[in-house]
């Protein structure tokens, strides 16, 4: 309608579109160019060869090469073998769980009449804490003499201490991720609930309509908008998980410096851009994830505007 | 007629006993619902208590193998020693240097993000929709990557080491935009009717007076609750304070809560003064949730409508 | 058309009052330089504003806050030296080791690098490939002589020959040829057990690690010892790191080394190899039958100092720089030489501790004088006395053979046998006592660019393997980690 409009956004649009450029943009058009150099060297900003190359992105996919006296190795496989495998775990693991969770505890606490508020203060909780102190206490707790989870259950199970095993470590790591996700998926289901009109309620009430049918028929799709941003949000920001396996271990595995077990994309990342040599590594693989969450998001996109009701 | 009566008072007995039954059904689903509920938050607050645990207890009692509920006796010293004025821990430089960065980084991001939400939300111009999808994307970029990159930008715009104004400047500036806020408040200013809009124009209101005399006003519980969100943003941030403000203080509070208490020859950590500094940084937090409570909730129930 | 100029006027506004804070901060710092340069003193570093100019210098360390209260004062007593008055110094905290290394080498491109830092040899590898690493062989002539003339009453007294020469050869040992750091406080490692056991059941203390896995059997034998709760192992290794590069060089098995390859000198990992393997496999089966733990075993974190202190090790290897995490009143300690492998070689203990490098950052945005300056301030916290006096607290060993002719140092060596068992001080000279008896038998690694990766996923071996790793994968993991870190 208001094309003469046209300017005047841009206008608008200036302090964001500047600082975007630069902040944003140019960083990432720079770790574009440089996960197509070789051996970029960010302390001097140099490379070695003379023009671009594909070998970042072919070795964090497992590309063998030569090395001077013993032959042949395996750059890295750890990229392929546990950063990619245990990220995809870790998203499709923790963001349905934690949906799931946050919704029928929003619904709890949505039709509870007494210390609903004082539930809701302590649901928050987590937000407001410090994810590293909080990542240290769930190792105590976790842990297998003292801890106080076998303490409770009984067991003698090795969690995550020395000598556990990959998937007992991934399932405390699962555990604190959605535990530290709940509050904010439960507060905006909660707001989305409370802004839910009261007479389907009241309307499925009178048809003495079960609770189960209730819930799947008019609060699922009445808060479908909320759900669909949650995923999606919720999804990009556990592919990008990383400070939660620094806090639970503070290395990427159970077992050791060698043992990469729990190695996500951001952790290689952060581990790979620590040494001057490995950042076109770092590089590549932050491309790499950023393909992957663009694609994953353009399905729930196109999905979300199948499904969502408005 | 009798066969009715006795239909009636059979369906009379058969609503008492439906009435019974949905009433015990109701307290049931009742228990059953406190029970999960109060489940869950036992699930939430352990790590909290077990934290405040931690904070009051002697350094003996963490690291013993046999591990206790609670202190032996509360060590109240532990958070004087975390908090005095021979801490490592300048509770009260960070705290101040947490609130300017927190209170201009979200000033700023407010500022852009009005505009470009009403940009957004209200305007129309070439590319709007394929601009918007870019931001959106911004948003899945790993901000790890961009570390290196930003941290060369503000040392050349001479932010870094120089003195404090440089780092706060180097904390606010590249946080003055976030596509998260500018999501949350496009999808708020969308919902407000277009009739106010041509209403407006109908008056001669011009779109800069429409946006603070219409949009802002109706949109304030949101603003508030970014506002809020933001500060809790900046209380957590870590990596990149960590780098740009390279000294003692110009630390950010969680900042100091990692460096300090930590004997750096042996890398042994004092939990519980750690843990005494932890609660300490949390309660505000807390406490700002609960006074704002009503604003935060407000703010993000329009998160997920339709854009 | 108003509101659209007011729209303008504003985002013009922005955009200046973004410009002008760059500019404003750019005029602040130039006032600042040269209004306060003068009143700030190396104590007055908590002033909130800091202070840039020509006569200033920038220290980043990873101290803890004792022992950067001691090398505080000894600054400020350096800046009262006439001459000196106008400088302030500046000490900047890094937290850790590897913080300040990942900070100082996203400060070279960002021209934000210190005057002078602590780091470890490994470290300075990466400095020097960068080009930011100032040559001191002509600050050492320079110094030499100026102490020479200047006889007893200088206060710097400074006499390169007279710096331990492990520590100081350290500095040497880079890819190019010249002197690249100094050292500040270096330590070794002992072994620490508890003397009280040992007498009790008459146990001689192991010189050979073959003594030792006998011994290890004796003690797991001890009903005692059967009934301890959560009893770890009769001997902990705290660096695992250190544990293989140090049983590599007594056995004479390849760990790293420097080649020429076409001229330039190369850093090469030699590490993978059978001997090397084969020890690693020995070593998993003294862990399988419960000899022996490591601060990687233990997890969370644990050092073994801490499960000794607790009684459920009975000897541990540790930094002579953390002599007092080990030290319990709980029982008599006693300290003892690393056991060797070898007796007919000369014995080999690790060198290890911080040093400091300093920068010239190549560019133009440092002075001569401001590294002059520096080196100036090196000279004089490593001084006899001084370094006595910071060893004393700190458990490192003096860096000057003079020191232990100090008065203060020879108080502290002169310690009472009771002492040791009773008292961390008496634990602490008793390890000085010790550790200057095996100078001689200080050894470092190659320094090159990788030589740290080398490190650290050298220690990571044992550990992979105790957890299930097989050994030719391990080192495998461990060599693909080494050469990523290198421009091969």
């Amino acid at each position: 309608m208001e094309s003469k409009n046209n300017w005047k956004a841009w206008l608008y649009l200036a302090p964001t579109i500047i600082l975007m450029l630069i902040f944003t943009i140019y960083p990432l058009i720079n770790t574009i160019i440089i996960s197509f150099l070789k051996h970029y060297d960010y302390t001097q900003n140099t490379f070695a060869g003379t023009s671009f190359t594909f070998d970042n992105y072919l070795l964090i996919f497992g590309k063998t090469g030569q090395y001077y006296i013993d032959g042949t190795f395996s750059y890295t496989t750890t990229f392929m073998r546990y950063a990619l495998i245990n990220t995809l775990i870790i998203v499709f693991v923790t963001v349905p769980a934690s949906i799931f969770l946050a919704l029928l505890i929003a619904v709890g606490l949505n039709s509870i009449k007494w210390f609903r508020r004082i539930f809701q203060t302590i649901f928050f909780m987590p937000y407001v804490t410090n994810a590293i102190a909080i990542g240290m206490v769930f190792a105590v707790m976790f842990q297998k003499d003292f801890g106080l989870i076998n303490m409770i259950f009984g067991t003698n199970k090795n969690w995550i201490d020395f000598g556990a095993s990959r998937w007992s470590a991934m399932f405390v790591l699962c555990v604190y991720i959605i535990w530290h996700a709940l509050p904010y998926k439960i507060l905006i289901f909660l707001s989305g609930l409370q802004g839910i009109d009261k007479q389907y309620y009241q309307a499925a009430k009178i048809d003495s309509t079960p609770k189960v049918k209730v819930f799947t028929r008019i609060t699922i799709p009445l808060l479908s908008p909320q759900i669909a941003y949650v995923f999606i949000t919720s999804f990009i920001g556990a592919f990008k998980e990383y400070s939660s396996v620094v806090a639970l271990l503070n290395n990427p595995g159970p077992n050791g410096k060698l043992d990469n077990s729990l190695l996500t994309i951001v952790y290689y990342i952060y581990n790979m851009m620590d040494k001057p040599a490995s950042m076109s590594l770092a590089a590549a693989a932050a491309v790499v994830l950023l393909l992957i969450v663009l694609f994953f998001t353009f399905i729930q996109l196109y999905v979300s505007n199948k499904k969502v009701h408005y | 007629m009798t066969d009715l009566k006795l239909v009636l008072n059979d369906e009379k007995i058969n609503a008492k006993k439906v009435q019974k039954i949905e009433k015990v059904f109701k307290i049931l689903s009742n228990i059953v619902l406190y029970a999960f509920i109060i489940v869950m938050a036992i699930i939430v607050i352990i790590p909290f208590y077990w934290m405040i645990a931690t904070s009051l207890k002697t350094m003996e009692e963490i690291r013993a193998s046999q591990q206790y509920f609670f202190p032996k006796v509360a060590q109240w010293k532990n958070y004087a020693e975390a908090l005095g004025p021979n801490s490592s821990f300048k509770f009260w430089v960070y705290l101040r240097n947490t609130l300017i960065v927190g209170i201009f980084s979200t000033l700023g991001t407010l500022i852009t993000t009005i505009f470009a939400a009403f940009a957004f939300a209200r305007l129309n111009f070439k590319g709007k929709d394929t601009l918007f999808t870019i931001f959106l994307a911004t948003m899945m970029i790993p901000g790890e990557m961009l570390v290196i990159t930003n941290y060369i930008t503000v040392a050349r715009l001479g932010w870094v080491g120089s003195d404090i104004t440089g780092a706060y400047l180097a904390m606010i500036v590249p946080f003055w935009v976030s596509v998260f806020y500018i999501y949350l408040l496009r999808q708020n200013f969308k919902q407000i009717p277009n009739e106010l809009y041509y209403a407006a124009k109908v008056d001669g209101k011009s779109d800069w007076q429409y946006l603070w005399k219409v949009m802002v006003p109706i949109a304030m519980p949101i603003l508030i609750s970014i506002f809020i969100l933001k500060l809790m943003g900046s209380w957590n941030s870590y990596v990149w304070p960590n780098l740009v403000a390279n000294n003692e203080n110009w630390r950010l509070i969680s900042n100091g809560l990692r460096g300090a208490f930590q004997d750096t020859s042996s890398g042994m950590i004092q939990y519980n003064l750690q843990m005494a500094g932890t609660v300490v940084v949390t309660v505000p937090l807390l406490l700002l949730f609960i006074f704002f409570r009503k604003y935060i909730m407000r703010g993000v129930s329009r998160a997920g409508l339709k854009g | 058309m108003k509101t659209s100029k007011k729209i303008l006027s504003i985002s013009v506004l922005s955009l200046i009052a973004i410009l002008s804070l760059t500019g404003c901060n750019e005029d602040k710092a130039k006032t600042s330089s040269s209004s306060n340069s003068n009143t700030s003193t190396a104590s007055d570093s908590t002033s909130s504003t800091q202070i840039v100019g020509d006569k200033h210098i920038q220290v980043w360390h990873a101290m803890g806050k004792e022992n950067l209260e001691a090398v505080q004062t000894m600054t400020e007593q350096f800046l009262a030296i006439p001459g000196n008055e106008e400088w302030t110094v500046e000490f900047i905290s890094k937290g850790n080791y590897d913080q300040l290394k990942s900070d100082a080498l996203k400060a070279i491109p960002a021209q934000t690098l210190p005057t002078v830092a602590m780091c470890y040899p490994d470290h300075v590898a990466d400095y020097l490939k960068a080009g930011v690493v100032e040559k001191l062989d002509s600050y050492i002539e320079a110094s030499d002589a100026a102490s020479a003339a200047a006889g007893e009453s200088d206060p710097y007294q400074f006499d390169s020959t007279d710096y331990i020469d492990a520590f100081w050869q350290e500095g040497a040992q880079q890819v190019e040829d010249g002197m690249y750091s100094v050292p500040f406080s270096k330590s070794t490692e002992v072994m620490f057990y508890n003397k009280t056991f040992f007498d009790k059941y008459n146990l001689s203390v192991p010189k050979t690690w073959d003594q030792m896995e006998t011994l290890c059997a004796q003690i797991l034998a001890i009903d005692e010892v059967k009934n301890t709760a959560n009893y770890e192992a009769p001997l902990g290794y705290d660096s695992d790191d250190n544990m293989l590069i140090t049983f590599f060089k007594q056995l004479g098995i390849p760990y790293t080394s420097i080649r020429e390859i076409s001229g330039k000198k190369v850093g090469q990992f030699d590490f993978n190899n059978q001997d090397a393997k084969d020890l690693v496999t020995k070593l998993v089966g003294w862990r399988e039958n419960g000899y022996i733990t490591t601060k990687a075993l233990l997890g969370n974190n644990t050092y073994t100092s801490t499960k000794f202190t607790e009684g459920t090790l009975h000897m541990t290897v540790g930094s002579t720089g953390g002599t007092r995490y080990n030290f319990t009143s709980n029982f008599k300690i006693g300290v003892a030489p690393l056991p060797q492998w070898d007796t007919d070689e000369e014995p080999s203990y690790i060198l290890q501790g911080p040093s400091y490098v300093f920068f010239n950052k190549k560019g133009d945005y440092t002075k001569k004088s401001q590294i002059e300056f520096a080196w100036k301030w090196y000279t004089y916290i490593t001084n006899p006395v001084n370094s006595a006096s910071y060893a004393i607290l700190t458990g490192y060993e003096p860096v000057r053979y003079s020191s232990y002719q100090t008065e203060i140092y020879e108080q502290h060596l002169d310690v009472n046998p009771d002492r040791v068992a009773t008292t961390a001080d008496g634990l602490r000279s008793a390890v000085s006592n010790l550790t200057q008896t095996l100078q001689d038998g200080y050894f470092t690694t190659p320094v090159f660019v990788g030589s740290a990766t080398a490190r650290t996923s050298v220690g990571g071996i044992f550990a992979a393997v105790c957890s299930g790793t097989s050994v030719t994968q391990a080192f495998e993991s461990a060599l693909n980690d080494c050469i990523l870190s290198q421009n091969v």
